[in-house]
C-alpha cells in the first residue's frame, strides 16, 4: 500500500507538471509538442512509475487479471509470480523497479540489486516507447532494449501489460481471414510441362511419359481438395501438446526419474493421448496438431516468446494465427508459467559459468542460436523403420536392456522402448478412429472402404514392416507426426522418398494384371505422393511477430530430396523421382522444400532437364545440388563414401547423411559483417553501442591492409568462439533436459552405442553453421584494400566517417564503391584472393572447436532470410551498401557487381567446396522473355545448370520470375497467393513476406533468359 | 595493319548474338560508316573515350584530372580534337561514367578468357561470336583466335558487314568459322554509298562467294532502319540477291533506338535520328515482303 501511495503522489506530480487541465492521459507525442522532448525526458521516471502503478492497481483489483499474480493449477496447486524487474536506462540515470510476489505488485523508484530481470533501454525515449506498448521483441532486435536475467520474465511482463492495456480482451483483425477461392473446384490448375522426349534407361521403368504431361491437378480431385484446404485455411494455435507436456512434467517433476525416461514418458504421454484425427478428405490418418493447420507449441523450448502476443496474434498483419480465449487462458495460466525457468534458454543461462555467449545471442546482431528452439534439422533412418517395423526395433532395445550392466544403460533402452510404444499407440488410436468413422451413418460407401483400408494399414504400420507404397507412406507420415511431437519441427526431413519408397512402388506395379490396372496403380501412386506432401502442410512452426521480420514467410522446411547417387554410387533416379517431380509441379508448395540432387555422368541429362522444367513451371523449386561437389565435401570430413553418397538436404540446403548423422545443420546463423564493423571500431559495435569484441586497434592505427585483415580475423575468430561456446552450452542443456529417445530409437548408432543422440549416439556427429553476408564482407575488404591501402585515395578513418554518415556528404565515394571497386562474382583476382583466405580462415576456426557431442563444426554459406534481418541491424559498408540494407542472400554476388551470369557461376563454382561442407545457397533470378517458348526457357536453364555443375558448383536455385510480376504481387496480394519464390534455401509465398524481404527479392539482379534485345 | 587490333569488349553470357550461350568479342574499327550504327564505339580503329551522361554524378573530377582541361561533366560538349587519350579522366571518374574504349589484348589472353565459359557454350549449343566493328579488318588476328577456339571444339560465329578483301579472309579466317551472320543493308549501290559510306559491290560479291563455300552456314541479316532499309523494294531486292546466291534463309533485325545515347557519349554527330521503336505491324510488313521472295525467315 505504501508504494501505491508513493506512486499516486508521483502521478499527481507528473499530472500537475505535464498534463493539461482536465487531467486525462495524454499521448507522449502531444506532450512533446507542447513541452518539448527535454521536459518529457525529465518526466520519464515519473511516467514509468505511473504506468507501472496503474498496472499494479489493475492487476490487483480487476478480478480477471488477478491470475497473473497468483493462481491455482490443478496439478501444481497454488503458485504466484515472484520476481523483481528493474527498468533502467543504459547510462543508469533513470531507474524504476517493480516487485512481484505474494499475489501483489509494488513499484519503487531506483534500481534493485539482485533483480531477476534488468531491462535496459538505450535512452529515456525508448523507455517511454516500451511503456507505450512498443513490441518487446522488436525492441530487443533493434537493441533499443537489452536485458540481463530471465527473458521469460520479460515476456510474461509483456503479456501482463498487454492484458492491462487491452482490459484482457483479444484484438481481432480488422478484416476477417479470407483466402479464395470459395470452393475447391474453382482452384485453377497450373500449366503442365511438355512430354518427355526420351525415357532414360534405368531411370524410367514402369511409367509411360515420365513428365505426365497429359495429367494435371484437375485429374486429381482428391488432391485438389487437399490443396484448396492448404491455400485457404488459416493456421491456428494448438495447445494440445503444450498442455500434455506440461501436465506430464508437473506430475513427474519431483520423482527423480532420469531425464531420458522423463522424456520418453513425456513423448509416450503425448502420443498416446493426442487426439487421433482423420479428416473427411484425408488419404492418410493422423495430424501433427489438433487443428487443421496447427501451430504446435514447445514450452520447454521457445514457446514463451508467444506470451506477449497472446492477445494480439490474431490481429497481426503478417501470418496471423487463430486463437481462442480459452487457449489464451490455458497458455497463460496452465502452461507458460511453469516453464519460465525450465526452458532450454533459461536453464542454460542459469547453469552457465560465463553467460556472455548466451547474452550475445540475445542481442540478435551477432548470431542467432537455433538450439534455444530446436535441435531438429536432421533425419531419421526411414528405410530401417519401414523394413523392420518398430516392434522389431523395440525388441532389440528390450534385448539390449536385458544385457545392460548399468542402471543408466537400462534406462536408456527402456526409454527407446517407451518412445516407440508411444508411436505404436498413436497408430492404433488412428486405426480405432478410422473404424469409428466407418460406423457413422453419414459415411458414404466409398469412404467406408477407404477408412477400412486406412484402419488396416494403421494396425499394421509402423509397428510391422510396410509392404505396399500406401503402407510405407502412411508409416512415414506417422513417424513424422511422432517426431514433430517430440521435437519442435524446425527442419525435420522427409528425406530421399524417391529411392526409399521406389521398391514398394515396384512391388505394387508387379501385381498389375493389365495396362489399365498399371495406369491406375501409377495414378494411385501419384495421388498418394501428393497427399503426403500436402499432409506435411498441416502444421507450421510458431513464429513470434519479430520472427516475421527475421525469418519472413519461412515454414518448417521439410526437405524431400530427389535423385543423385545411391549409397553404392549407382543411379538413384527412379520411377518415383519423376512422380515426385510431377507432384512438385502440380502442387507448387512452399513446403515440403524439394531439393534435387544431380550426379553428372550418372543421372541422365533428361532428368536434369526435367528438374529445370519443374523449376521453370513452379518458378522456385526444386533447388539443384551437385553430387560431384557435395559428396567429396562430406568425404573430406571423414564420412565413409557410401554414407557421403547417401545424403539428403536438410532445412535449406545442408547435407545430412541419412539416418546416421545427427548434424544440427542449422545450429547457428552468424553475421560475418558484424566483426567487420567491430574491426573498424576497435571491438565496439555501432548498433549494440557497446564494446563487445576484443580491442584490435582503431581505424587510424592500421598501416597496411594485412594489419586490418588481422583485426578482422581477430574479431571474427572471437565471435566464432563465442557462438560455439553458446552452442555447446545449449547442447549440454539438451543433454540434461531434453534427451531425444524417439530420435535415438529411430537413428542408426544410438542403439549400438547405448547413447542418446544428444550425447553423441549417432554414427556421425556435427553441427552446421550458416555464415551470412560473405559477399558483403569480401566486397568491403576489397574496397578497403584498393582505395585505402593500394591506391591511398582515402584514409581508413575517413572511410569510417563516410560509413557513419551513411555516405551522406560522401556521395561520390558511395558511387565509386558501388561501381569501380572489384566485387565478388566478377572476374577479379583481388576478390578471389580475399574470399579464398576468408573461407579458409572460417573453416580452420570451426575445425579447431571442441564439440559437445564429440563431433565437428561444419560451416556453410546460406542465410534463410537472415541476410535481410542482419542487414537491418548493420551500418553502411565499404562495399557501398547503405545502412540497414539487406546483405546478399546466401553467397550470391551482390547485384551491384552487375556480373554476367556466367561470370557469377564461374566465380561461385571455383570456391573451395571442402571449406563449405554445410553447403551454399546461390540464388539466380532469371527472367524469361514474353516471346520465349517453354522449350527454349528450359533448354537455357538446363544449360546453365549443367555447365555450372561441370565447373564444380555445389548448389544453385533459380527464381524464374520478373521484377514486374513481383511488383504486381505487392499491389495485388490476393491475385498472387500461390506465387512461389525462393529466398535463400527455402521457399515462401511472396505475398506472405515482409516488405523488406519482398524488396530484397525485387532488387536481386535479373538475368535475362530472353533473346530479345532490351 | 601493322599494330594489333583493338578490342572494345568481351561480352559474356550473350543470348543475342547467335545460338546458345555465347561470348562476343567486339573488335574496334569498321570500313563502313552506317549512319545508324548501333555500336558507334566500334567504328574508329583508334582508342577513344566514351561517356555515359546518365551515369555521371557531375562531381567535376574529370575536368580537374584532365591535364588539358578538356573534360566536361555530364553531356556538355568536349573538344575531343586535342584529347591525347591519356586516360586520367577515366581513371578518376568515381561513377565509371567514362571508359576508355579499345584495348590491346594478346591472342592468348583473349582465348584464355573465352575458354573460361566453354562449358556454357557446349551445354547450350553456343560458342563465340566475333563481332565489332569488323573482325575481317584483322583477318590474321581474328583467324588466330578462331582457330585456337576451334581446336577446343568451340563453335565460332562471325558477324560481318561483308566489306572485306576475299583473299586474306579466305586464307586466315574462313577455315575456322562455323557460321557467318552477313549483314545486307541496301541493294542500291548509290544509296549504300550515301548511308554506309561505301558502295555494296564488294559486299554482294563476298556474299555470293561465301554462299558457294562448302561447310559454312551463312545467314544474311537485314537491319530494319526506318526510312532507309525498310522500303519494300529494298527488302525484296536484298532477299532476291540472297536467294540467287543460293541461300534459303534470311533474318530481319528490327530497329533499336537505344544506340542514340551511345553515339552522343562519344561526341559524335547524329546523322540519323530516329527515336522510336518499330511497331509490330511495321515489322510484320517487312517480314511479309521478304517471305514473298521465297526465302524463309530465320
Amino acid at each position: 500500500m505504501n508504494s501505491l501511495t508513493t506512486a499516486k503522489k508521483i502521478i499527481r506530480r507528473a499530472t500537475d507538471a505535464f498534463l493539461p487541465p482536465g487531467g486525462q492521459i495524454v499521448r507522449p507525442s502531444e506532450v512533446a509538442q507542447r513541452f518539448g522532448r527535454r521536459l518529457l525526458d525529465q518526466a520519464t521516471p515519473a511516467i514509468v512509475t505511473a504506468k507501472l502503478s496503474a498496472m499494479a492497481v489493475a492487476l490487483r483489483f480487476k478480478s480477471s487479471l488477478r491470475c497473473h499474480l497468483a493462481d491455482v493449477h490443478p496439478i501444481a496447486g497454488a503458485h504466484d509470480f515472484r520476481a523483481t524487474i528493474e527498468f533502467v536506462t543504459l547510462n543508469g540515470d533513470a531507474a524504476v523497479h517493480a516487485t512481484f510476489g505474494a499475489g501483489g505488485m509494488s513499484v519503487h523508484a531506483g534500481g534493485a540489486s539482485g533483480a531477476d530481470l534488468t531491462v535496459r533501454f538505450r535512452d529515456r525515449e525508448n523507455m517511454r516507447a516500451f511503456f507505450a506498448g512498443k513490441d518487446t521483441l522488436d525492441m530487443l532486435v533493434d537493441n533499443t532494449l537489452t536485458f540481463e536475467g530471465n527473458l521469460s520474465c520479460l515476456l510474461k511482463f509483456g503479456h501482463m501489460s498487454m492484458s492491462v492495456r487491452l482490459q484482457d480482451r483479444r484484438l481481432t483483425p480488422e478484416t476477417a481471414w479470407a483466402r479464395g477461392p470459395s470452393s475447391w473446384k474453382l482452384l485453377t490448375a497450373p500449366p503442365a510441362g511438355e512430354p518427355a522426349e526420351t525415357r532414360p534407361e534405368g531411370e524410367v521403368v514402369h511409367l509411360g511419359d515420365p513428365h505426365f504431361a497429359d495429367l494435371g491437378l484437375d485429374d486429381f480431385p482428391a488432391i485438389k481438395r487437399l490443396l484448396w484446404a492448404h491455400r485457404t485455411i488459416q493456421p491456428a494455435v494448438c495447445t494440445e501438446r503444450a498442455v500434455l507436456v506440461t501436465d506430464y512434467a508437473l506430475r513427474h517433476r519431483h520423482d527423480g526419474t532420469p531425464a531420458v525416461l522423463r522424456q520418453s514418458g513425456a513423448i509416450h504421454h503425448v502420443l498416446a493421448n493426442k487426439k487421433a484425427i482423420i479428416y473427411g478428405d484425408d488419404l492418410f490418418a493422423g495430424t501433427v496438431t489438433e487443428q487443421r493447420v496447427g501451430i504446435p507449441l514447445f514450452p520447454e523450448m521457445g514457446a514463451v516468446t508467444i506470451w506477449p502476443e497472446l492477445l494480439t496474434i490474431e490481429a497481426r498483419e503478417l501470418n496471423p494465427y487463430r486463437i481462442t480465449d480459452a487457449q489464451v487462458e490455458t497458455l497463460n495460466r496452465h502452461v507458460l508459467p511453469f516453464w519460465m525457468k525450465h526452458n532450454i534458454r533459461e536453464w542454460t543461462k542459469e547453469h552457465a559459468d560465463d553467460k556472455t555467449p548466451l547474452e550475445l545471442d540475445e542481442r540478435f546482431v551477432l548470431y542467432f542460436m537455433w538450439k534455444t528452439q530446436a535441435t531438429t534439422h536432421t533425419v531419421i533412418d526411414v528405410p530401417r523403420a519401414l523394413s523392420r517395423g518398430l516392434l522389431d526395433i523395440q525388441a532389440e532395445a528390450q534385448r539390449r536392456e536385458a544385457d545392460s550392466p548399468t542402471d543408466d544403460a537400462r534406462a536408456f533402452y527402456q526409454a527407446l522402448q517407451m518412445a516407440l510404444e508411444g508411436v505404436m499407440t498413436y497408430a492404433e488410436n488412428l486405426a480405432i478412429e478410422a473404424e469409428r468413422q466407418q460406423t457413422l451413418e453419414s459415411c458414404r460407401p466409398e469412404r467406408r472402404e477407404a477408412l477400412a483400408e486406412m484402419a488396416r494399414i494403421c494396425r499394421k504400420v509402423p509397428a510391422q514392416p510396410a509392404e505396399t507404397l500406401h503402407e510405407a507412406l502412411q508409416a512415414v507420415w506417422i513417424l513424422f507426426v511422432a517426431q514433430h511431437n517430440e521435437n519442435m519441427g524446425a527442419g525435420l526431413v522427409l528425406g530421399r522418398l524417391d529411392t526409399w519408397l521406389n521398391p514398394y512402388f515396384v512391388r505394387d506395379m508387379e501385381g498389375a494384371v493389365d495396362d489399365d490396372d498399371r495406369r491406375q496403380r501409377i495414378y494411385r501412386a501419384m495421388e498418394l505422393c501428393c497427399a503426403l506432401m500436402l499432409k506435411a502442410t498441416d502444421h507450421l512452426p510458431m513464429v513470434p511477430d519479430v520472427g516475421n521480420r527475421l525469418f519472413g514467410g519461412s515454414s518448417e522446411n521439410q526437405v524431400i530430396t530427389l535423385g543423385g547417387l545411391t549409397p553404392e554410387g549407382g543411379n538413384a533416379v527412379c520411377d518415383l523421382t519423376w512422380v515426385f517431380l510431377k507432384a512438385t509441379e502440380m502442387l507448387r508448395l512452399k513446403d515440403p522444400n524439394v531439393n534435387a540432387r544431380y550426379a553428372p555422368n550418372v543421372n541422365s541429362e533428361a532428368y536434369l532437364r526435367r528438374v529445370c522444367e519443374v523449376n521453370a513451371l513452379t518458378r522456385a523449386t526444386p533447388s539443384l545440388h551437385n553430387d560431384d561437389a557435395v559428396v567429396p565435401s562430406l568425404i573430406a570430413r571423414g564420412f565413409e563414401p557410401e554414407h557421403a553418397r547417401d545424403w539428403t538436404a536438410t532445412g535449406c540446403v545442408e547435407p545430412t547423411s541419412c539416418g546416421r548423422h545427427f548434424g544440427h545443420t542449422n545450429c547457428m546463423m552468424l553475421n560475418l559483417v558484424a566483426p567487420l564493423e567491430m574491426a573498424l571500431h576497435d571491438g565496439w559495435h555501432p548498433i549494440l553501442a557497446t564494446q563487445v569484441g576484443p580491442h584490435t586497434g582503431t581505424a587510424d592505427g592500421f598501416d597496411t591492409y594485412e594489419a586490418f585483415w588481422e583485426a578482422y580475423k581477430a574479431q571474427l575468430g572471437w565471435l566464432i568462439d563465442k557462438s560455439v561456446q553458446a552452442n555447446n552450452m545449449l547442447g549440454r542443456a539438451h543433454q540434461t533436459l531434453k534427451p531425444s529417445p524417439l530420435f535415438s530409437a529411430l537413428f542408426d548408432g544410438p542403439m549400438e552405442a547405448g547413447k542418446d543422440v544428444t550425447q553423441g549416439g549417432a554414427v556421425y556427429n556435427t553441427s552446421g553453421t550458416a555464415m551470412v553476408g560473405l559477399s558483403d564482407v569480401v566486397d568491403s575488404l576489397a574496397a578497403i584494400k584498393l582505395l585505402v591501402y593500394d591506391e591511398k585515395q582515402l584514409s581508413l578513418p575517413k572511410m569510417v566517417e563516410a560509413l557513419q554518415a551513411d555516405f551522406i556528404g560522401f556521395e561520390a565515394l558511395a558511387v565509386q564503391l558501388r561501381r569501380k571497386v572489384p566485387k565478388f562474382g566478377q572476374r577479379s583476382p583481388s576478390t578471389r584472393a580475399i574470399v579464398k583466405e576468408l573461407q579458409a580462415f572460417i573453416f580452420a576456426c570451426y575445425q579447431a572447436q571442441e564439440h559437445y557431442r564429440g563431433g565437428q563444426y561444419l560451416p556453410g554459406y546460406w542465410s534463410m532470410s537472415n541476410h535481410v534481418a542482419f542487414g537491418l541491424l548493420s551500418g553502411a559498408l565499404p562495399s557501398g551498401r547503405g545502412r540497414a540494407k539487406p546483405f546478399t542472400p546466401g553467397l550470391t554476388p551482390s547485384a551491384t557487381a552487375a556480373a554476367s551470369l556466367t561470370d557469377q557461376m564461374r566465380e561461385v563454382a571455383r570456391l573451395d567446396r571442402t571449406h563449405m561442407p554445410n553447403n551454399i545457397a546461390f540464388n539466380v533470378k532469371v527472367v524469361p522473355g514474353a516471346n520465349d517458348t517453354h522449350k527454349a526457357i528450359v533448354d537455357r536453364m538446363t544449360a546453365y545448370a549443367a555447365a555450372y555443375f561441370e565447373l564444380g558448383g555445389m548448389q544453385m536455385q533459380f527464381n524464374v520470375v520478373s521484377t514486374k510480376t513481383l511488383r504486381e504481387a505487392m499491389n495485388d496480394p490476393d491475385g498472387h497467393r500461390d506465387l512461389l519464390v525462393r529466398i535463400s534455401g527455402y521457399n515462401a509465398y511472396f505475398v506472405e513476406l515482409n516488405r523488406d524481404i519482398q524488396m530484397e527479392l525485387i532488387e536481386r539482379m535479373d538475368h535475362s533468359l530472353s533473346r530479345e534485345a532490351s | 595493319m601493322t599494330r594489333g587490333p583493338l578490342v572494345v569488349d568481351i561480352k559474356r553470357d550473350s543470348l543475342d548474338d547467335g545460338p546458345g550461350i555465347r561470348s562476343v568479342v567486339f573488335f574496334k574499327g569498321c570500313p563502313l560508316r552506317c549512319v545508324w550504327c548501333h555500336n558507334p564505339e566500334t567504328i574508329r580503329p583508334q582508342a577513344e573515350i566514351q561517356r555515359d551522361p546518365r551515369s555521371c554524378i557531375d562531381c567535376g573530377g574529370c575536368k580537374e584530372a584532365c591535364p588539358q582541361s578538356i573534360a566536361r561533366a555530364g553531356a556538355q560538349a568536349e573538344d575531343r580534337a586535342s584529347c591525347d587519350l591519356c586516360g586520367d579522366c577515366v581513371k578518376q571518374c568515381p561513377a565509371a561514367a567514362r571508359r576508355m574504349v579499345g584495348k590491346v589484348i594478346a591472342v592468348d589472353d583473349i582465348v584464355e578468357q573465352l575458354l573460361e565459359d566453354e562449358p556454357f557454350y557446349r551445354r547450350s549449343g553456343g560458342g563465340v561470336t566475333l563481332s565489332g566493328g569488323e573482325p575481317t579488318m584483322y583477318p590474321a588476328f581474328a583467324g588466330e583466335v578462331a582457330s585456337r577456339l576451334r581446336q577446343h571444339g568451340v563453335h565460332v560465329l562471325l558477324e560481318t558487314c561483308g566489306h572485306f578483301g576475299w583473299r586474306a579472309f579466305a586464307k586466315h579466317l574462313l577455315p575456322h568459322i562455323n557460321t557467318v551472320y552477313f549483314d545486307l543493308k541496301l541493294a542500291c549501290p548509290e544509296a549504300h554509298n550515301t548511308h554506309c559510306g561505301r558502295d555494296n559491290y564488294l559486299i554482294h560479291q563476298n556474299l555470293a562467294r561465301l554462299a558457294r563455300h562448302e561447310g559454312i552456314d551463312v545467314l544474311p541479316r537485314i537491319p530494319l532502319i526506318p526510312g532507309i532499309t525498310d522500303a519494300e523494294e529494298n527488302l525484296v531486292a536484298l532477299a532476291t540477291l540472297a536467294r540467287r546466291a543460293g541461300l534459303a534463309q534470311i533474318a530481319l533485325t528490327p530497329y533499336n533506338p537505344l544506340w542514340l545515347s551511345k553515339r552522343r557519349g562519344l561526341g559524335m554527330p547524329l546523322p540519323y535520328d530516329h527515336a522510336g521503336w518499330m511497331s509490330a505491324q511495321d515489322v510484320a510488313e517487312c517480314e511479309a515482303a521478304v517471305r514473298a521472295t521465297g526465302l524463309r525467315l530465320a
